[in-house]
Protein backbone atom coordinates (compact mmCIF):
# COMPACT_ATOMS: atom_id res chain seq x y z
CA UNK A 1 0.00 0.00 0.00
CA UNK A 2 3.26 2.24 0.26
CA UNK A 3 2.61 3.79 -3.06
CA UNK A 4 -1.07 3.72 -3.04
CA UNK A 5 -2.90 7.37 -3.72
CA UNK A 6 -5.80 8.10 -2.20
CA UNK A 7 -8.68 10.10 -2.62
CA UNK A 8 -10.70 11.96 -0.57
CA UNK A 9 -14.35 11.40 0.04
CA UNK A 10 -15.46 15.19 1.09
CA UNK A 11 -18.19 15.83 -0.91
CA UNK A 12 -19.16 19.35 -0.84
CA UNK A 13 -20.51 19.33 -4.50
CA UNK A 14 -24.63 19.69 -5.27
CA UNK A 15 -26.37 16.66 -4.64
CA UNK A 16 -28.64 17.18 -8.09
CA UNK A 17 -28.32 15.71 -11.15
CA UNK A 18 -27.85 18.09 -14.14
CA UNK A 19 -29.97 17.09 -17.18
CA UNK A 20 -26.29 15.80 -19.18
CA UNK A 21 -25.58 13.75 -15.93
CA UNK A 22 -28.82 12.38 -15.96
CA UNK A 23 -29.00 11.23 -19.82
CA UNK A 24 -25.22 9.77 -19.40
CA UNK A 25 -26.79 7.45 -16.50
CA UNK A 26 -29.40 6.62 -18.71
CA UNK A 27 -26.89 6.05 -22.03
CA UNK A 28 -24.35 3.44 -19.84
CA UNK A 29 -27.20 1.39 -18.28
CA UNK A 30 -28.00 0.54 -21.96
CA UNK A 31 -24.76 0.29 -23.20
CA UNK A 32 -24.32 -2.45 -20.12
CA UNK A 33 -27.63 -3.67 -20.97
CA UNK A 34 -26.56 -4.59 -24.31
CA UNK A 35 -23.26 -5.73 -23.35
CA UNK A 36 -24.76 -8.35 -21.39
CA UNK A 37 -26.55 -9.22 -23.90
CA UNK A 38 -23.60 -9.77 -26.41
CA UNK A 39 -22.04 -11.88 -23.23
CA UNK A 40 -24.45 -14.38 -22.88
CA UNK A 41 -26.01 -14.54 -26.35
CA UNK A 42 -27.48 -17.99 -25.39
CA UNK A 43 -31.57 -16.72 -24.96
CA UNK A 44 -31.03 -13.62 -27.09
CA UNK A 45 -29.97 -15.95 -29.79
CA UNK A 46 -32.72 -18.42 -28.94
CA UNK A 47 -35.41 -15.61 -28.80
CA UNK A 48 -34.68 -14.53 -32.35
CA UNK A 49 -33.65 -17.29 -34.17
CA UNK A 50 -36.72 -19.35 -33.14
CA UNK A 51 -39.27 -17.41 -34.96
CA UNK A 52 -37.33 -17.13 -38.17
CA UNK A 53 -36.46 -20.97 -38.27
CA UNK A 54 -39.66 -22.12 -37.10
CA UNK A 55 -41.50 -19.84 -40.27
CA UNK A 56 -38.44 -21.06 -42.41
CA UNK A 57 -39.85 -24.85 -41.91
CA UNK A 58 -43.40 -23.64 -42.56
CA UNK A 59 -42.78 -21.61 -45.62
CA UNK A 60 -41.61 -24.66 -47.19
CA UNK A 61 -43.74 -27.06 -46.11
CA UNK A 62 -47.08 -25.21 -45.98
CA UNK A 63 -46.86 -21.72 -46.43
CA UNK A 64 -45.61 -22.01 -50.25
CA UNK A 65 -48.36 -24.51 -50.75
CA UNK A 66 -51.10 -22.54 -49.22
CA UNK A 67 -49.88 -19.32 -50.16
CA UNK A 68 -50.52 -20.39 -53.98
CA UNK A 69 -54.34 -20.80 -53.45
CA UNK A 70 -54.69 -17.66 -51.25
CA UNK A 71 -52.08 -15.00 -50.93
CA UNK A 72 -53.57 -13.75 -47.33
CA UNK A 73 -52.01 -17.10 -46.43
CA UNK A 74 -48.94 -15.38 -46.68
CA UNK A 75 -49.29 -12.31 -44.90
CA UNK A 76 -51.01 -14.43 -42.11
CA UNK A 77 -48.21 -16.61 -41.97
CA UNK A 78 -45.55 -13.55 -41.76
CA UNK A 79 -47.36 -11.53 -39.25
CA UNK A 80 -48.06 -14.42 -37.11
CA UNK A 81 -44.36 -14.89 -36.95
CA UNK A 82 -43.35 -11.10 -36.40
CA UNK A 83 -45.69 -10.95 -33.38
CA UNK A 84 -43.81 -13.94 -32.25
CA UNK A 85 -40.74 -12.72 -32.70
CA UNK A 86 -41.97 -9.54 -30.67
CA UNK A 87 -43.43 -10.82 -28.03
CA UNK A 88 -40.15 -12.95 -27.12
CA UNK A 89 -38.07 -10.13 -26.24
CA UNK A 90 -40.84 -8.51 -24.32
CA UNK A 91 -41.98 -11.36 -22.01
CA UNK A 92 -39.14 -13.25 -21.34
CA UNK A 93 -35.83 -10.96 -22.39
CA UNK A 94 -37.73 -8.30 -20.18
CA UNK A 95 -39.96 -9.81 -17.71
CA UNK A 96 -37.50 -12.59 -16.83
CA UNK A 97 -34.97 -11.12 -16.95
CA UNK A 98 -36.54 -8.55 -14.34
CA UNK A 99 -37.79 -11.08 -12.10
CA UNK A 100 -34.05 -12.63 -12.02
CA UNK A 101 -32.72 -9.54 -11.00
CA UNK A 102 -35.05 -8.80 -8.49
CA UNK A 103 -35.00 -11.83 -7.04
CA UNK A 104 -31.03 -11.58 -6.83
CA UNK A 105 -31.70 -8.19 -4.89
CA UNK A 106 -29.69 -6.23 -8.04
CA UNK A 107 -32.95 -3.84 -8.12
CA UNK A 108 -33.30 -3.71 -4.39
CA UNK A 109 -29.07 -2.44 -4.19
CA UNK A 110 -30.40 -0.04 -7.53
CA UNK A 111 -32.90 1.42 -5.62
CA UNK A 112 -31.05 1.83 -2.49
CA UNK A 113 -28.20 3.53 -5.12
CA UNK A 114 -29.76 6.67 -6.23
CA UNK A 115 -30.09 5.08 -9.79
CA UNK A 116 -32.39 7.52 -11.97
CA UNK A 117 -36.10 5.51 -11.35
CA UNK A 118 -36.30 4.46 -14.38
CA UNK A 119 -33.30 3.57 -16.29
CA UNK A 120 -33.27 0.00 -15.92
CA UNK A 121 -36.38 -0.25 -17.62
CA UNK A 122 -35.63 2.10 -20.29
CA UNK A 123 -32.19 0.16 -20.75
CA UNK A 124 -34.24 -2.99 -20.89
CA UNK A 125 -36.67 -1.82 -23.44
CA UNK A 126 -34.15 -0.51 -25.82
CA UNK A 127 -32.66 -3.59 -25.75
CA UNK A 128 -35.62 -5.41 -26.15
CA UNK A 129 -36.55 -3.20 -29.05
CA UNK A 130 -33.05 -4.02 -30.47
CA UNK A 131 -33.62 -7.87 -30.21
CA UNK A 132 -36.76 -7.19 -32.11
CA UNK A 133 -35.47 -5.10 -34.74
CA UNK A 134 -32.45 -7.62 -35.52
CA UNK A 135 -35.08 -10.47 -36.01
CA UNK A 136 -37.38 -8.45 -38.43
CA UNK A 137 -34.80 -7.52 -40.38
CA UNK A 138 -33.86 -11.63 -40.87
CA UNK A 139 -38.09 -12.67 -40.81
CA UNK A 140 -38.32 -9.88 -43.91
CA UNK A 141 -35.70 -11.19 -46.13
CA UNK A 142 -36.98 -14.94 -44.87
CA UNK A 143 -40.52 -14.28 -45.77
CA UNK A 144 -39.76 -12.71 -49.19
CA UNK A 145 -37.73 -15.02 -50.71
CA UNK A 146 -39.43 -18.83 -49.50
CA UNK A 147 -42.75 -17.50 -48.20
CA UNK A 148 -44.80 -15.79 -50.79
CA UNK A 149 -44.54 -12.21 -49.16
CA UNK A 150 -44.57 -9.49 -51.60
CA UNK A 151 -43.69 -5.76 -49.57
CA UNK A 152 -42.52 -2.86 -51.05
CA UNK A 153 -40.33 -0.86 -49.41
CA UNK A 154 -42.31 1.72 -47.91
CA UNK A 155 -44.38 -1.53 -46.53
CA UNK A 156 -40.97 -3.04 -45.14
CA UNK A 157 -40.79 0.69 -43.03
CA UNK A 158 -44.02 0.11 -41.58
CA UNK A 159 -43.43 -3.06 -40.47
CA UNK A 160 -40.09 -2.48 -39.01
CA UNK A 161 -41.60 0.21 -37.44
CA UNK A 162 -44.81 -1.43 -35.84
CA UNK A 163 -42.62 -4.18 -34.70
CA UNK A 164 -40.10 -2.39 -33.01
CA UNK A 165 -42.67 -0.60 -30.90
CA UNK A 166 -44.89 -3.59 -30.87
CA UNK A 167 -42.49 -4.52 -28.39
CA UNK A 168 -43.56 -2.24 -25.69
CA UNK A 169 -46.98 -3.29 -24.78
CA UNK A 170 -45.21 -6.84 -24.12
CA UNK A 171 -42.83 -5.75 -22.17
CA UNK A 172 -44.65 -3.16 -19.66
CA UNK A 173 -46.96 -6.88 -19.53
CA UNK A 174 -43.12 -8.48 -18.78
CA UNK A 175 -42.19 -5.83 -16.11
CA UNK A 176 -45.70 -6.61 -14.66
CA UNK A 177 -44.86 -9.78 -14.17
CA UNK A 178 -41.51 -9.26 -13.40
CA UNK A 179 -42.43 -7.35 -10.02
CA UNK A 180 -44.79 -9.74 -8.61
CA UNK A 181 -43.21 -13.29 -9.08
CA UNK A 182 -39.22 -14.38 -8.37
CA UNK A 183 -37.41 -15.42 -11.37
CA UNK A 184 -37.97 -19.16 -11.87
CA UNK A 185 -41.92 -17.84 -10.78
CA UNK A 186 -41.92 -15.88 -14.14
CA UNK A 187 -40.34 -18.27 -16.70
CA UNK A 188 -43.84 -20.58 -15.99
CA UNK A 189 -46.01 -17.28 -15.75
CA UNK A 190 -44.77 -15.95 -19.03
CA UNK A 191 -44.83 -19.56 -20.74
CA UNK A 192 -48.37 -19.48 -19.32
CA UNK A 193 -49.47 -16.40 -20.82
CA UNK A 194 -47.36 -16.99 -24.06
CA UNK A 195 -48.81 -19.61 -25.56
CA UNK A 196 -52.63 -18.77 -25.26
CA UNK A 197 -51.49 -15.62 -26.38
CA UNK A 198 -49.93 -16.80 -29.91
CA UNK A 199 -53.02 -19.44 -30.96
CA UNK A 200 -56.13 -18.10 -29.24
CA UNK A 201 -55.76 -14.91 -30.77
CA UNK A 202 -56.81 -16.33 -33.84
CA UNK A 203 -53.11 -15.51 -35.54
CA UNK A 204 -51.96 -18.71 -37.33
CA UNK A 205 -55.17 -20.70 -37.21
CA UNK A 206 -59.19 -19.72 -37.98
CA UNK A 207 -60.44 -20.25 -34.01
CA UNK A 208 -63.66 -21.95 -33.72
CA UNK A 209 -66.71 -20.28 -33.87
CA UNK A 210 -67.37 -20.35 -30.16
CA UNK A 211 -63.71 -18.56 -29.16
CA UNK A 212 -63.33 -16.38 -31.81
CA UNK A 213 -65.19 -12.95 -29.46
CA UNK A 214 -62.65 -14.09 -26.93
CA UNK A 215 -59.31 -13.39 -29.29
CA UNK A 216 -59.91 -9.57 -28.69
CA UNK A 217 -58.97 -10.35 -25.28
CA UNK A 218 -55.55 -10.16 -26.15
CA UNK A 219 -53.03 -7.81 -27.18
CA UNK A 220 -52.06 -10.29 -30.00
CA UNK A 221 -55.28 -9.93 -31.79
CA UNK A 222 -54.54 -6.01 -31.82
CA UNK A 223 -50.88 -6.25 -32.75
CA UNK A 224 -52.12 -8.52 -35.76
CA UNK A 225 -54.64 -6.25 -37.05
CA UNK A 226 -51.80 -3.28 -36.86
CA UNK A 227 -49.12 -5.35 -38.88
CA UNK A 228 -51.66 -6.40 -41.67
CA UNK A 229 -52.69 -2.85 -42.32
CA UNK A 230 -49.13 -1.90 -42.64
CA UNK A 231 -48.50 -4.44 -45.10
CA UNK A 232 -51.84 -2.74 -47.08
CA UNK A 233 -54.10 -4.84 -46.09
CA UNK A 234 -57.44 -3.76 -44.36
CA UNK A 235 -58.03 -4.65 -40.49
CA UNK A 236 -61.28 -5.90 -38.80
CA UNK A 237 -60.93 -3.29 -36.10
CA UNK A 238 -59.63 0.47 -36.72
CA UNK A 239 -55.79 0.78 -36.75
CA UNK A 240 -56.08 3.47 -34.66
CA UNK A 241 -58.56 1.57 -32.01
CA UNK A 242 -55.56 -1.13 -31.99
CA UNK A 243 -53.25 1.29 -31.27
CA UNK A 244 -55.00 3.00 -28.54
CA UNK A 245 -55.71 -0.53 -26.79
CA UNK A 246 -51.99 -1.47 -27.13
CA UNK A 247 -50.76 1.92 -25.78
CA UNK A 248 -53.78 1.91 -23.19
CA UNK A 249 -52.17 -2.06 -21.56
CA UNK A 250 -48.69 -0.44 -21.73
CA UNK A 251 -49.42 2.62 -19.72
CA UNK A 252 -51.98 0.67 -17.47
CA UNK A 253 -49.16 -2.56 -16.78
CA UNK A 254 -46.07 -0.24 -16.84
CA UNK A 255 -47.88 2.18 -14.02
CA UNK A 256 -49.21 -1.19 -11.89
CA UNK A 257 -45.57 -2.49 -12.11
CA UNK A 258 -43.82 0.65 -11.32
CA UNK A 259 -46.17 1.59 -8.35
CA UNK A 260 -45.69 -2.26 -6.75
CA UNK A 261 -41.83 -1.58 -7.93
CA UNK A 262 -41.09 1.92 -5.80
CA UNK A 263 -43.22 0.34 -3.38
CA UNK A 264 -42.15 -3.23 -2.58
CA UNK A 265 -38.86 -3.32 -4.73
CA UNK B 1 -17.25 23.15 -6.88
CA UNK B 2 -15.76 20.68 -9.91
CA UNK B 3 -15.18 17.21 -9.25
CA UNK B 4 -11.59 17.56 -9.97
CA UNK B 5 -11.14 20.44 -7.75
CA UNK B 6 -12.82 17.92 -4.59
CA UNK B 7 -9.89 15.47 -5.52
CA UNK B 8 -6.78 15.57 -3.19
CA UNK B 9 -4.11 13.52 -3.26
CA UNK B 10 -3.82 12.17 -0.08
CA UNK B 11 0.00 11.67 1.92
CA UNK B 12 0.76 7.82 1.63
CA UNK B 13 1.08 4.98 4.06
CA UNK B 14 1.59 6.37 7.40
CA UNK B 15 4.07 4.92 9.80
CA UNK B 16 1.39 3.02 11.39
CA UNK B 17 0.74 1.07 8.59
CA UNK B 18 -2.46 2.92 7.70
CA UNK B 19 -3.36 4.64 5.07
CA UNK B 20 -3.22 9.00 5.93
CA UNK B 21 -5.02 11.49 4.26
CA UNK B 22 -4.89 14.83 4.51
CA UNK B 23 -5.47 16.93 7.58
CA UNK B 24 -7.06 20.37 6.05
CA UNK B 25 -9.35 18.13 4.52
CA UNK B 26 -10.45 15.68 7.59
CA UNK B 27 -10.23 18.81 9.09
CA UNK B 28 -12.98 20.38 7.12
CA UNK B 29 -15.22 17.38 6.93
CA UNK B 30 -15.01 16.90 10.77
CA UNK B 31 -16.51 20.26 11.23
CA UNK B 32 -19.21 19.84 9.07
CA UNK B 33 -20.64 16.38 10.22
CA UNK B 34 -19.16 16.19 13.59
CA UNK B 35 -21.94 16.78 16.84
CA UNK B 36 -24.51 16.43 13.28
CA UNK B 37 -27.10 13.37 13.51
CA UNK B 38 -26.98 12.26 9.53
CA UNK B 39 -30.36 9.54 9.94
CA UNK B 40 -32.72 8.73 11.96
CA UNK B 41 -35.12 6.58 12.90
CA UNK B 42 -37.88 8.01 15.13
CA UNK B 43 -40.94 5.84 16.72
CA UNK B 44 -40.62 3.94 14.32
CA UNK B 45 -42.98 0.96 14.11
CA UNK B 46 -42.57 -1.58 11.03
CA UNK B 47 -44.43 -5.11 10.74
CA UNK B 48 -44.46 -7.92 8.71
CA UNK B 49 -47.92 -9.65 8.70
CA UNK B 50 -48.33 -10.46 12.77
CA UNK B 51 -44.29 -10.30 13.22
CA UNK B 52 -43.23 -7.05 14.24
CA UNK B 53 -39.96 -6.25 12.89
CA UNK B 54 -39.17 -3.09 14.68
CA UNK B 55 -41.00 -2.10 18.04
CA UNK B 56 -41.01 1.79 17.99
CA UNK B 57 -37.10 2.17 17.98
CA UNK B 58 -35.34 5.98 17.95
CA UNK B 59 -32.06 5.49 16.29
CA UNK B 60 -29.93 8.46 15.52
CA UNK B 61 -27.14 7.83 13.03
CA UNK B 62 -24.05 10.15 14.63
CA UNK B 63 -22.37 12.22 11.61
CA UNK B 64 -18.99 11.37 11.33
CA UNK B 65 -18.70 8.06 13.15
CA UNK B 66 -18.89 4.76 12.66
CA UNK B 67 -22.35 2.89 14.36
CA UNK B 68 -22.34 -0.57 14.61
CA UNK B 69 -25.79 -2.34 14.80
CA UNK B 70 -25.79 -5.60 16.33
CA UNK B 71 -28.24 -8.26 16.84
CA UNK B 72 -29.55 -11.86 16.19
CA UNK B 73 -30.62 -13.02 13.53
CA UNK B 74 -34.41 -11.25 12.78
CA UNK B 75 -33.44 -8.60 15.14
CA UNK B 76 -34.85 -6.13 13.03
CA UNK B 77 -31.77 -4.81 11.96
CA UNK B 78 -31.90 -5.27 7.76
CA UNK B 79 -35.29 -4.07 8.50
CA UNK B 80 -34.15 -0.63 10.07
CA UNK B 81 -30.82 -0.10 7.18
CA UNK B 82 -34.37 -0.95 4.72
CA UNK B 83 -36.11 1.95 6.34
CA UNK B 84 -33.05 4.03 6.27
CA UNK B 85 -32.44 3.60 2.72
CA UNK B 86 -35.79 4.29 1.84
CA UNK B 87 -36.80 0.75 0.67
CA UNK B 88 -39.37 0.33 3.06
CA UNK B 89 -42.38 2.48 4.57
CA UNK B 90 -42.59 2.47 8.05
CA UNK B 91 -45.73 1.60 9.96
CA UNK B 92 -45.56 4.57 11.99
CA UNK B 93 -42.45 7.17 13.04
CA UNK B 94 -40.26 8.95 10.97
CA UNK B 95 -37.33 8.46 8.97
CA UNK B 96 -34.93 11.24 7.84
CA UNK B 97 -31.96 10.61 5.81
CA UNK B 98 -29.61 13.29 5.59
CA UNK B 99 -32.11 15.94 6.61
CA UNK B 100 -34.83 14.52 4.30
CA UNK B 101 -37.02 11.92 3.28
CA UNK B 102 -34.78 8.47 1.59
CA UNK B 103 -37.48 8.25 -0.85
CA UNK B 104 -35.59 11.30 -2.34
CA UNK B 105 -32.70 10.81 -4.69
CA UNK B 106 -30.99 13.95 -3.30
CA UNK B 107 -30.93 12.29 -0.15
CA UNK B 108 -29.23 8.87 -1.37
CA UNK B 109 -26.89 10.45 -3.60
CA UNK B 110 -25.16 11.33 -0.48
CA UNK B 111 -25.27 7.25 0.47
CA UNK B 112 -23.05 4.22 -0.51
CA UNK B 113 -24.11 0.91 -0.31
CA UNK B 114 -22.88 -2.54 0.45
CA UNK B 115 -25.31 -4.94 0.37
CA UNK B 116 -25.11 -8.82 2.14
CA UNK B 117 -27.46 -10.66 0.10
CA UNK B 118 -26.74 -9.47 -3.57
CA UNK B 119 -26.34 -11.98 -6.93
CA UNK B 120 -24.73 -8.88 -9.32
CA UNK B 121 -24.59 -9.63 -13.08
CA UNK B 122 -22.29 -12.38 -13.40
CA UNK B 123 -20.94 -11.65 -16.58
CA UNK B 124 -20.50 -7.89 -15.77
CA UNK B 125 -16.69 -7.21 -15.12
CA UNK B 126 -15.94 -5.07 -11.70
CA UNK B 127 -14.81 -2.09 -13.83
CA UNK B 128 -18.46 -1.56 -15.22
CA UNK B 129 -19.96 -2.50 -12.07
CA UNK B 130 -17.95 0.35 -10.33
CA UNK B 131 -18.38 2.56 -13.85
CA UNK B 132 -22.49 2.05 -13.78
CA UNK B 133 -22.56 2.86 -9.88
CA UNK B 134 -20.52 5.64 -10.70
CA UNK B 135 -23.08 7.38 -13.00
CA UNK B 136 -25.46 7.32 -10.33
CA UNK B 137 -24.02 10.32 -8.35
CA UNK B 138 -23.28 13.85 -9.12
CA UNK B 139 -19.33 14.13 -7.96
CA UNK B 140 -18.44 10.33 -8.33
CA UNK B 141 -15.01 9.57 -8.21
CA UNK B 142 -12.62 8.38 -11.06
CA UNK B 143 -13.60 4.30 -11.23
CA UNK B 144 -9.77 3.79 -11.65
CA UNK B 145 -9.10 5.79 -8.59
CA UNK B 146 -11.53 3.79 -6.27
CA UNK B 147 -10.24 0.45 -7.95
CA UNK B 148 -6.65 1.48 -6.80
CA UNK B 149 -8.06 2.29 -3.21
CA UNK B 150 -10.07 -0.68 -2.36
CA UNK B 151 -7.44 -3.25 -4.58
CA UNK B 152 -9.67 -4.18 -7.05
CA UNK B 153 -7.77 -3.31 -9.95
CA UNK B 154 -6.00 -6.79 -10.58
CA UNK B 155 -9.56 -7.92 -10.92
CA UNK B 156 -10.70 -5.09 -13.36
CA UNK B 157 -11.48 -7.43 -16.13
CA UNK B 158 -12.50 -10.19 -14.99
CA UNK B 159 -16.54 -11.30 -15.01
CA UNK B 160 -18.24 -10.78 -11.26
CA UNK B 161 -19.52 -15.11 -11.74
CA UNK B 162 -15.99 -15.64 -11.81
CA UNK B 163 -14.54 -13.92 -8.59
CA UNK B 164 -14.04 -15.44 -5.24
CA UNK B 165 -16.08 -14.31 -2.35
CA UNK B 166 -13.77 -12.02 -1.02
CA UNK B 167 -13.14 -10.36 -4.05
CA UNK B 168 -16.58 -10.17 -5.33
CA UNK B 169 -16.99 -8.20 -1.77
CA UNK B 170 -13.79 -6.07 -2.67
CA UNK B 171 -15.92 -4.93 -5.28
CA UNK B 172 -19.06 -4.44 -4.05
CA UNK B 173 -17.17 -1.88 -1.30
CA UNK B 174 -15.75 -0.03 -4.61
CA UNK B 175 -19.03 0.57 -5.93
CA UNK B 176 -20.13 1.71 -2.10
CA UNK B 177 -17.39 4.63 -2.37
CA UNK B 178 -17.16 5.90 -5.66
CA UNK B 179 -20.24 8.03 -5.25
CA UNK B 180 -17.87 9.77 -2.73
CA UNK B 181 -20.57 9.25 -0.17
CA UNK B 182 -21.05 11.35 3.38
CA UNK B 183 -22.82 8.00 5.06
CA UNK B 184 -21.83 4.55 3.74
CA UNK B 185 -24.24 1.42 4.95
CA UNK B 186 -22.19 -1.39 5.21
CA UNK B 187 -23.29 -4.84 5.46
CA UNK B 188 -21.60 -7.71 6.49
CA UNK B 189 -18.74 -5.59 4.79
CA UNK B 190 -15.75 -8.90 5.33
CA UNK B 191 -17.59 -11.90 5.09
CA UNK B 192 -15.56 -13.81 2.98
CA UNK B 193 -12.24 -11.81 3.10
CA UNK B 194 -9.37 -13.18 3.59
CA UNK B 195 -7.26 -11.40 6.56
CA UNK B 196 -4.99 -9.53 4.03
CA UNK B 197 -8.32 -8.03 2.54
CA UNK B 198 -10.07 -7.06 5.44
CA UNK B 199 -7.22 -5.61 7.48
CA UNK B 200 -7.48 -2.89 4.00
CA UNK B 201 -11.11 -2.88 4.41
CA UNK B 202 -11.03 -1.58 8.18
CA UNK B 203 -8.11 0.41 7.14
CA UNK B 204 -9.75 2.58 4.73
CA UNK B 205 -13.56 2.77 6.65
CA UNK B 206 -10.82 4.28 9.78
CA UNK B 207 -9.61 6.52 7.45
CA UNK B 208 -13.03 7.80 6.01
CA UNK B 209 -14.49 8.33 10.05
CA UNK B 210 -11.81 10.04 10.88
CA UNK B 211 -11.92 12.39 7.44
CA UNK B 212 -15.96 13.09 8.38
CA UNK B 213 -17.86 10.23 6.62
CA UNK B 214 -20.30 8.16 8.68
CA UNK B 215 -20.69 4.69 8.65
CA UNK B 216 -23.52 2.29 9.81
CA UNK B 217 -21.73 -1.46 10.02
CA UNK B 218 -24.00 -4.58 10.42
CA UNK B 219 -21.74 -7.40 11.51
CA UNK B 220 -21.81 -10.89 13.05
CA UNK B 221 -17.80 -10.86 13.72
CA UNK B 222 -18.17 -8.77 16.51
CA UNK B 223 -14.26 -8.29 17.19
CA UNK B 224 -14.96 -6.26 13.90
CA UNK B 225 -17.44 -3.82 15.71
CA UNK B 226 -15.39 -3.90 18.59
CA UNK B 227 -12.18 -2.83 16.49
CA UNK B 228 -14.24 -0.28 14.56
CA UNK B 229 -17.48 0.98 16.14
CA UNK B 230 -17.35 4.44 17.72
CA UNK B 231 -21.38 3.43 19.06
CA UNK B 232 -23.33 0.31 19.19
CA UNK B 233 -26.77 -0.40 19.05
CA UNK B 234 -28.18 -3.98 19.82
CA UNK B 235 -31.08 -4.89 18.78
CA UNK B 236 -33.21 -7.92 20.08
CA UNK B 237 -37.15 -8.66 18.66
CA UNK B 238 -37.03 -5.27 17.24
CA UNK B 239 -36.20 -3.28 19.87
CA UNK B 240 -32.70 -1.45 20.98
CA UNK B 241 -31.57 -3.27 24.19
CA UNK B 242 -28.70 -1.50 24.77
CA UNK B 243 -26.78 1.20 23.28
CA UNK B 244 -23.78 2.95 24.02
CA UNK B 245 -19.82 2.75 23.24
CA UNK B 246 -18.03 -0.45 23.30
CA UNK B 247 -16.86 -0.03 26.88
CA UNK B 248 -20.41 1.12 27.68
CA UNK B 249 -21.84 -1.79 26.35
CA UNK B 250 -19.48 -4.01 27.86
CA UNK B 251 -19.29 -2.18 31.12
CA UNK B 252 -23.49 -3.46 31.51
CA UNK B 253 -22.30 -7.17 31.63
CA UNK B 254 -21.14 -8.31 34.48
CA UNK B 255 -18.70 -11.11 32.91
CA UNK B 256 -15.30 -11.47 33.43
CA UNK B 257 -12.39 -13.73 31.98
CA UNK B 258 -9.91 -15.48 33.51
CA UNK B 259 -7.15 -16.83 31.66
CA UNK B 260 -4.14 -19.15 32.93
CA UNK B 261 -2.01 -21.78 32.48
CA UNK B 262 -3.37 -24.53 35.16
CA UNK B 263 -3.34 -28.41 35.87
CA UNK B 264 -7.19 -28.14 36.95
CA UNK B 265 -9.08 -29.55 34.20
CA UNK B 266 -11.94 -28.08 32.19
CA UNK B 267 -14.95 -30.22 33.71
CA UNK B 268 -13.89 -29.61 37.11
CA UNK B 269 -13.62 -26.07 36.51
CA UNK B 270 -16.87 -26.24 34.82
CA UNK B 271 -18.65 -27.40 38.09
CA UNK B 272 -17.26 -24.42 40.22
CA UNK B 273 -19.85 -21.74 41.65
CA UNK B 274 -20.07 -18.57 39.55
CA UNK B 275 -17.97 -20.51 36.48
CA UNK B 276 -20.20 -20.11 33.18
CA UNK B 277 -18.04 -21.86 30.82
CA UNK B 278 -14.45 -22.93 30.49
CA UNK B 279 -12.46 -23.79 27.20
CA UNK B 280 -8.86 -24.86 26.18
CA UNK B 281 -6.59 -23.71 23.79
CA UNK B 282 -3.51 -24.32 23.63
CA UNK B 283 -2.56 -25.34 27.28
CA UNK B 284 -4.56 -21.92 28.36
CA UNK B 285 -7.61 -22.31 30.36
CA UNK B 286 -10.37 -19.18 29.25
CA UNK B 287 -12.93 -19.36 32.58
CA UNK B 288 -16.20 -17.06 31.77
CA UNK B 289 -17.27 -16.20 35.37
CA UNK B 290 -19.79 -13.76 37.30
CA UNK B 291 -17.76 -14.19 40.63
CA UNK B 292 -14.45 -13.22 39.34
CA UNK B 293 -12.66 -12.77 42.91
CA UNK B 294 -14.27 -15.87 44.19
CA UNK B 295 -13.13 -18.24 40.94
CA UNK B 296 -9.36 -16.69 41.13
CA UNK B 297 -9.31 -17.26 44.80
CA UNK B 298 -10.23 -20.85 44.73
CA UNK B 299 -7.65 -21.17 41.51
CA UNK B 300 -4.84 -19.87 43.44
CA UNK B 301 -5.70 -21.83 46.82
CA UNK B 302 -5.93 -25.27 44.50
CA UNK B 303 -3.13 -24.89 42.10
CA UNK B 304 -0.21 -23.87 44.19
CA UNK B 305 1.57 -24.12 40.19
CA UNK B 306 -0.98 -22.12 38.53
CA UNK B 307 0.85 -19.38 35.78
CA UNK B 308 0.41 -16.62 33.67
CA UNK B 309 -2.83 -15.91 35.40
CA UNK B 310 -5.25 -12.90 33.77
CA UNK B 311 -8.40 -11.13 34.41
CA UNK B 312 -10.06 -8.68 31.90
CA UNK B 313 -13.48 -7.76 31.59
CA UNK B 314 -16.13 -9.60 28.96
CA UNK B 315 -15.61 -8.71 25.71
CA UNK B 316 -18.25 -7.26 23.31
CA UNK B 317 -19.00 -10.91 21.83
CA UNK B 318 -19.59 -12.08 25.61
CA UNK B 319 -21.27 -8.74 26.06
CA UNK B 320 -24.10 -9.54 23.07
CA UNK B 321 -24.73 -12.76 23.81
CA UNK B 322 -25.52 -11.63 27.89
CA UNK B 323 -28.00 -9.04 26.61
CA UNK B 324 -29.45 -10.75 24.05
CA UNK B 325 -30.06 -13.95 25.75
CA UNK B 326 -32.04 -11.91 28.64
CA UNK B 327 -34.37 -10.67 26.16
CA UNK B 328 -34.85 -13.64 23.92
CA UNK B 329 -34.84 -16.08 27.24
Amino acid sequence: MNNMIMETYVNNGSMSMSLGKTLRAYLIEAKYAFISILRIPVLPITMMALPVFMYMLLAVTVVSRLAAENPNVAVSFFSGFLIFAVIGPGLFGFGVGLAIERQGGILNLKRAQPMPPASILIAKMITAMACTGFTILLLIPTAMKFGHLHLASGQIVNVVLVSIFGVLPFCSIGFLIGTMVSGTGAIGIVNLIFLPMLYLSGMFFPLPEILQPWARVWPTFYMNQIVWSAVGIESQIDVKICILILLGITVLCTGLAARRFARVG
Amino acid sequence: MSCKNQLHTLDQTSDTGEISVNKNIINSSRSQSQNRIIAELAGVYKRYGNTVALDGIDLKVPGGKLLAILGPNGAGKTTAISLLLGLKKPDAGKVTLLGKSPMLLEARRQVGVMMQEVTLAPEQRSRELIDLTASYYPNPLAVEEVMELTNTTPFAKRPYGKMSGGQKRQVQFAMALVGRPRLLFLDEPTAGMDIQAREMMWSIMRQLVRGGISIVLTTHYLEEAEALADYVVVLAKGRIVARGSVDEVRTRVARKQISCLTKKGVDEIGDWPGVQGVRKENQRLYITVIDAEGVVRRLLEEDKDLQELEVSRAGLAEAFMEITQEITQ
